[in-house]
């Protein structure tokens, strides 16, 4: 099932729009995006993401790398599937962790 | 892994180097020796593992393929160095000549560098991050269409306007 991600406008939006991304990275979050909507319908089915058993919310986490920076970025996204039935999944709620490694392992 | 090495090609690729580790015996005159000739080809294909991870980062990954992956790369690293060690302090190790030996050492250093990158990334996916205050959770809606939402297009547009 193909799902249409929507994101909350003033918990989710304006906390992606203030993240310390280059142009770069900026673009590789709308690839992680986009990507959540690909991988969606797995983790729906995944009970241990459900934020409580039985809740329309659930949690992912996604890596990425700011290709211009070297930082490594872990998102956490808790996103909703109570309108899973019209194909939308609505990001309710995000945390970002900023981590900067050796060129070892960032390059 | 989605770059040009899987993690079952790089298991059996390091698998004849390991093995006897994993069974708990010392190696046979024939293993140790083939150790110490071919010690670059398990090394080559745990740092193409991990070239295939980084990238993987570079374009984004979800935390626990990424963690499994990692995982599953720092336990045929370690099987690697414990193998390499061994077979440096096997008696009649002094028998092969210094270059052998030396390549020996150099590999294991790599190894050595390759487990200190991938435990300190390791240890930083792995911590747990703080809850979720669920009181800073919207309501749900279940309707089609809901105000106060944006869409992934929207998103990108703002992600993609030039700021200062």
């Amino acid at each position: 099932v193909a799902y249409h991600i929507q994101l909350h406008e003033t918990i989710v939006a304006p906390y992606l729009d203030g993240l310390d991304l280059s142009l770069a990275g900026r673009n590789g979050l709308v690839r992680v995006l986009n990507e959540l909507a690909t991988y969606a319908d797995s983790f729906i089915r995944e009970p241990e993401r459900r934020l409580t058993p039985g809740s329309d919310m659930f949690e992912v986490r996604w890596i990425f790398r700011d290709p211009t920076t070297n930082a490594m970025h872990a998102l956490r996204f808790v996103i909703s599937d109570a309108a899973a039935a019209y194909g939308v999944l609505r990001i309710e709620y995000v945390d970002e962790e900023t981590a900067i490694y050796p060129t070892a392992v960032s390059s | 892994v989605s770059g040009t090495m899987t993690l079952e090609s790089v298991r059996g690729g390091i698998r004849p180097f390991v093995e006897w580790i994993e069974q708990s015996r010392p190696p046979s005159a024939d293993e140790a020796a083939d150790v110490r000739t071919h010690a670059a080809i398990p090394v080559f294909l745990l740092e193409q593992l991990w070239a295939d991870v980084r990238e993987m980062m570079n374009q984004g990954v979800e935390h626990r393929k990424i963690v499994a992956i990692l995982g599953d790369l720092a336990s045929m690293n370690d099987s690697c160095i414990r193998a390499f060690t061994e077979v440096q302090i096997q008696p009649g190790a002094r028998e092969y000549d210094a270059a052998m030996s030396e390549r020996l050492t150099s590999e294991l250093s790599k190894l050595r560098e390759l487990r200190s990158a991938v435990s300190s990334l390791l240890q930083w996916l792995r911590a747990s991050p703080p809850p979720i205050d669920m009181s800073k959770l919207p309501k749900t809606s279940t309707e089609r269409v809901s105000a106060g939402y944006i869409s992934v297009e929207e998103m990108a547009a703002r992600l993609r306007t030039d700021r200062p």
